[in-house]
């Protein structure tokens, strides 16, 4: 029943082709068709600008005070695109080869496709935009390796490329609204979609000022309200992420796809208490020239300096000798779970040594603070202590989720007229993401497909005709107020974080690098308990009518405290291991993912059955003409 | 790594809304350990509140690593606290001293209303940003990204302005409350661009026009703003601005 | 970016309201200079000093021109800069309770209202000290003899109060003239930045400098009519 639409044709011919076939809407009947955009990240920013260039009526929503906050600003790495223009033999299909293998093929093979297309527009767009990407001394773009590729695919901006694109696209997003073709609200959180007729007519918004509850109706609803990374507690991701906005949709019949694809990212700065608020992500770019090792004494309490050559243990470099260092990141992350495991890391802890000794001795100081200076003061200011004297700790930490709502190659969710982007739909990064590619695929999801696959959609369901008064929109606008009245009623002892930190814990530990049969059936059972203390004894002051920071949290851990279930329940039903899905029953002998295509080569796409029965899962099969399954090798 | 911790007293801006009046409250924020951020600080400081039942300090915050320019508070004086080229979120408690007291207040301006407590509505620079703060194109009109070069000095320019992380702490330390800090940094990454030059006239005039629309104050050479901004962005930023101004009125292109 | 440039909405900028306050100031100063020069003759005798005024009167229509300007500078430096500074205090409607200057700049910089008032009543006062004197009254006579405007300006700074009122006005003047020259090359765009930043430390050298060259005058006035007897 789960119709892709994927078109039919040769690989490289299918968006051409799908371009082609689709509908447009007239260019003066555009304005009468209102698209609402929830989410200013790279993918909301650019879908906005987009769909109002083409001179659609857009109203877009952020929660931060500015769409330009969105949580993609923090990307530091860069962006890939198979430009060859360092003619070191990348291609289109190289790009998607690349990202279809990197993902651990659970990919659809057309949306990857279509993504490395698209890459090489992304690059140009932005430059046209005035996005001050690092340039060689002829004064053309420089590019570097990324996160493992062996081209140098990655476009860059010193570290702030996620930065210096969602600028870019803010910019976009602002000419639009001065033209008076978007509506801008910021500090408006999604609270539920409203839904009649079988299509995604509009939301239910609370104005996080005010904290009064908005209905705003439209002829289809575009989301890209970002990843879940935050349901760990603990994550890279910006203090607001949430999967609330995703979560509603889903209890609307949006089907969530492969909630339990996580990533994590290998280079992040330790954890340094327990009252710590979130983790800094140190750029991969660092293992370009880093090099990571641990002592060989197990609880070595020495300072770095002073063990010798001979006892340190660089484990990468030695059980993967020809991609060392640059292994992708679930390779890298599980390495260092497993050296820590066996009491090999940093002090008997949880870190390990990313060492620069041996490239400023081979390139000084220099060059290595011109490429990494302000990481390297990032890290010194966090930690206190000097990367260019000592060498950095790092531990893999939550960094991206791959899993999202379900789209079609539309990207359109179950829900018609319900459109998703970037890092909130479940992606083309099938179970691993490469580095550099989700700034790419928020870009080309929200500049180069939205606006012809809306056009499609537009043209053929015509205008929506709900009115802000409908039944429907009552219904919804009357749940979100009871959840919140609910929520401000129990007046309990315990705090937000307390149980978000509860419930992070616990799914770092059974449902995070490493994942078992008997840890996922514990965390089933342990979920509801966190559930219900918070629904029983949670503690929120103030007042639901105003600014309330604890209320917004709070709603975005109760959205969490559900969906951890839904993650948990996804992990425990792939029996494989594939790509940041590590089940420790399915593994090779040396410790690397043990796939198993003839049962898993799906994605799970899961429908939500109501409050009270458990939620089914859908089956996508992935077929793979071009590329067949391999065993992911980088030894 | 050993930890020590330190105790504070906090004198806190409360204000419920913003046509509430503020009074400042005071705080002890107890035994915090020397390696936690500021912001990580006040959420110990808030726990405690929100145990009591109390309103916790609001205070806008997301990134927490210095480079939304969501947070941000004056901090005995100095806006984003007394480490240089640092943001709030990042400057780490290891830099007080134990038994300190610490004045916390919000970014202070006229076109930053104080919506509650230590948040402030900066939309203002929204509004900058919307009068020009972009080139015009339309998604499918570039031509390929290597078509036009750019001397890699003027690109490196152009990122040094665009790193600006439009957190406002240039006009919360300006004796005028001036924007001009952020607005020349965005003009002058413009100016550096060749993709930017067709629009420099109208940019920079209209920009300055929605700058001093806001009600922010005019530049005085204070100096302050380069002090406070925690991506050290450039006093010669406004210079340059100023002279894309004076060009713009003799040459109309 | 729809609005295209209209000169309506460049007048009405800050931007060239500081650029007026500048090139006015500037205008003022280089007045100031050429006053100062003239004034220097003063050390060089009675017959030098009136010479010189003599000739300035001579200039009858040109004298007037320069007058205007002179005029013209004056109203637009106080106008630009009253309404600026007017404008920046309505910029932030509360006060921070704690207050501190973080940017290490010369001492010109916050002080320029206070600066601008004092020279203001300085040149009221010296307008009618010296220009609108009788240059052959009794306050021109030294040793029974009128020494014209000569002895008028050597009369005047006998009285050390007076004396002490002009010193104090011209050090307000250097210190005035050290931000104008540390803010100029800003608002004019002109200099790079190592040059701006060299400008700024030079400016508090500059400012004494000037300070010293006027506070000359007087101190010779004072010394000739004090200690010497006139
Ligand atoms: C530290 C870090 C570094 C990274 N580095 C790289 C890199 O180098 N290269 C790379 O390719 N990728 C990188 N990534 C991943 C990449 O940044 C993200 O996947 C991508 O930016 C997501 O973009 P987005 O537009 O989908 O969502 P976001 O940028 O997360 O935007 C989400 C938007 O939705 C809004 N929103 C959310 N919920 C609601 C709601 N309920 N109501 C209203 N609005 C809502 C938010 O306000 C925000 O505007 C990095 C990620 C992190 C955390
Ligand atoms: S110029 Fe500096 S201080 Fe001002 S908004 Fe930008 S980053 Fe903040
Ligand atoms: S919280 Fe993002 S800059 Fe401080």
């Amino acid at each position: 029943m789960l119709d892709a639409r994927v078109p039919e044709g040769p690989l490289p011919e299918k968006w051409t082709r799908c371009q082609f076939e689709m509908k447009l809407v007239n260019p003066a009947n555009r304005r009468k068709f209102t698209v609402i955009v929830v989410g200013t990240g790279l993918a909301g920013s650019s879908a906005s600008a987009s769909l109002a260039e083409l001179g659609y009526n857009v109203k877009t929503f952020c929660l931060n005070d500015t769409p330009r906050r969105a949580h993609s600003i923090a990307a530091q790495g860069g962006i890939n695109a198979a430009k060859n223009y360092r003619n070191d033999g990348d291609s289109v299909y190289r790009l998607f080869y690349d990202t279809i293998k990197g993902g651990d093929y659970r990919s659809r093979e057309a949306n990857v496709y279509r993504l490395a297309e698209i890459s090489v527009k992304i690059i140009d767009h932005c430059v046209a935009q005035g996005v001050p990407f690092a340039r060689e001394y002829g004064g053309l773009l420089d590019n570097r390796s990324f996160g493992g590729a062996q081209v140098s695919r990655t476009f860059y901006a010193r570290g702030q490329t996620g930065q210096q694109l969602l600028l870019g696209a803010y910019g976009a997003l602002m000419k639009e609204v001065k033209a008076g073709r978007v509506t801008l609200f910021p500090r408006r959180e999604m609270m539920d979609l409203i839904v009649a007729g079988g299509r995604a007519v509009g939301i239910i918004a609370r104005n996080l000022v005010t904290g009064a509850l908005e209905t705003h109706m439209a002829d289809a609803v575009v989301l890209a309200s970002g990843g879940y990374g935050n349901v760990f507690f603990l994550s890279t991701n910006g203090r607001s992420c949430n999967v609330s906005a995703a979560w509603r949709c889903y209890q609307r019949g949006a089907f969530f796809a492969n909630p339990c694809f996580t990533q994590i990212h290998p280079t992040c700065i330790p954890v340094h208490g327990d009252l710590q608020s979130k983790l800094t992500l140190m750029s991969e770019s660092l293992r370009n020239d880093g090099r990571i090792w641990v002592s060989c004494k197990p609880g070595d309490t020495r300072r770095p300096n002073d063990i010798p050559e001979e006892e340190r243990y660089y484990y990468l470099e030695e059980r993967y000798p020809s991609f060392g260092n640059l292994v992708p990141r679930d390779v890298a992350s599980r390495n260092a779970k497993m050296v820590c495991d066996a009491g090999l890391g940093v002090r008997g802890g949880n870190a390990v040594y990313l060492d620069f000794r041996d490239a400023i001795a081979r390139e000084g100081v220099a060059v290595i603070r011109e490429r990494y200076g302000n990481l390297f003061d990032m890290y010194e200011r966090i930690t206190g202590s000097d990367p260019y004297k000592e060498p950095m700790t790092i531990f893999p930490a939550i960094h991206y989720t791959m899993g999202g709502l379900w789209v079609d190659y539309h990207l359109m969710s179950t829900i018609p007229g319900l459109f998703v982007l970037g890092e909130a739909n479940f992606s083309d990064h099938g179970a691993n993401r490469l580095g550099a590619s989700a700034l790419m695929q928020g870009l080309a999801d929200g500049y180069f497909i939205i606006p012809y696959t809306m056009g499609h959609y537009l043209a053929s369901a015509g205008p929506a005709k709900v009115a802000a008064d409908a039944p429907e929109a009552r219904e919804a606008a009357d749940a979100a107020e009871n959840r919140i009245r609910k929520l401000m009623s129990i007046r309990g002892k315990r705090t937000v974080n307390e149980l978000h930190r509860r419930l992070g814990l616990l799914l770092w530990d059974k449902c995070g690098m490493a994942r078992n049969e008997q840890g996922l059936r514990e965390a089933l059972e342990e979920i509801p308990a966190i559930r219900e203390e918070f629904w029983k004894n949670v503690n929120i002051p103030g007042e639901p009518g105003t600014f309330n920071q604890v209320l917004e949290r709070a709603m975005r851990v109760a959205d969490f405290m559900e969906f951890a279930e839904l993650m948990v329940r996804d992990a425990l039903e792939r029996r494989e291991s594939c790509g940041g899905h590590f089940r420790e029953e399915f593994q090779t002998e040396d410790g690397e993912a043990l796939r198993d295509d003839e049962h898993f080569a799906h994605v799970a796409a899961w429908e939500y059955n109501g409050p009270d029965a458990a939620p089914r899962r859908h089956v996508e099969p992935l077929v793979f003409e071009a590329v067949k399954p391999s065993q992911r090798s980088y030894k | 790594m050993a930890v020590g911790t330190i105790s504070l007293t906090l004198k806190v801006w409360r204000q419920a809304g913003p046509d509430q009046p503020g009074r400042f409250e005071t705080y002890r924020a107890e035994n915090i350990p020397t390696d936690v951020s500021f912001l990580e600080m006040l959420d110990i400081v808030n726990d405690g509140l929100e145990r009591e039942g109390k309103e916790p300090i609001a205070f806008d915050h997301d990134c927490r690593e210095g480079i939304c320019g969501s947070c941000g508070a004056v901090v005995n004086g100095r806006p984003h606290g007394p480490r240089r080229a640092t943001t709030l979120c990042q400057l780490h408690m290891r830099e007080f001293r134990d038994g300190e007291t610490l004045v916390i207040e919000p970014f202070r301006a006229k076109a930053f209303p104080v919506v509650k407590d230590l948040v402030v509505d900066r939309s203002a620079f929204d509004r900058i940003i919307q009068a020009g703060g972009y080139v015009s194109v339309r998604t499918g009109q570039a031509p390929d990204a290597n078509a036009i070069p750019v001397p890699k000095h003027r690109a490196e320019r152009a990122m040094d302005a665009a790193q600006c992380i439009g957190c406002g702490a240039c006009v919360a330390a300006c004796p005028n409350a001036s924007a001009s800090l952020f607005t020349a940094a965005k003009i002058v990454q413009f100016a550096m661009l060749p993709q930017g030059h067709p629009e420099r006239v109208r940019r920079v005039v209209a920009m300055v026009e929605a700058m001093d629309r806001e009600g922010f104050g005019s530049c005085s050479k204070h100096y302050e703003c380069e002090a406070a901004c925690p991506k050290e962005i450039k006093v010669e930023n406004i210079t340059l601005m100023n002279r894309e101004y004076l060009r713009a009125m003799v040459r109309e292109d | 970016m729809n609005d295209s440039f209209s000169w309506k909405t460049v007048l009405a900028s800050t931007i060239l309201r500081e650029l007026t306050a500048a090139i006015s100031g500037l205008v003022l100063v280089l007045f100031i200079f050429g006053h100062l020069a003239g004034n220097f003759l003063l050390f060089l005798g009675p017959d030098a000093f009136n010479g010189y005024a003599e000739r300035l009167q001579s200039l009858g229509p040109l004298l007037w021109l320069a007058r205007l300007v002179i005029l013209t500078a004056a109203v637009l430096h106080v106008s630009a800069t009253i309404s600026l500074k007017l404008r920046n205090r309505a910029s932030r409607d509360t006060a921070y309770a704690v207050t501190r200057r973080n940017a290490d700049r010369p001492l010109g910089t916050p002080t320029m209202i206070y600066t601008g008032i004092i020279i203001a009543c300085f040149v009221i006062l010296h307008i009618s000290d010296f220009t609108l004197a009788d240059k052959t009254g009794p306050r021109s006579i030294i040793g029974g003899q009128s020494l014209g405007l000569y002895g008028v300006v050597l009369n005047g700074f006998a009285n050390p109060l007076r004396a002490v009122a002009y010193i104090v006005a011209v050090w307000a003047v250097g210190l005035h003239f050290s931000h104008l020259f540390s803010s100029l090359w800003v608002t004019l765009g002109v200099l790079s930045d190592r040059a701006t930043r060299a400008m700024n430390r030079l400016a508090l050298a500059v400012g004494v400098l000037v300070a010293l060259g006027f506070t000359a005058i007087p101190v010779f006035a004072l010394i000739k009519m004090r200690l010497l007897g006139g």
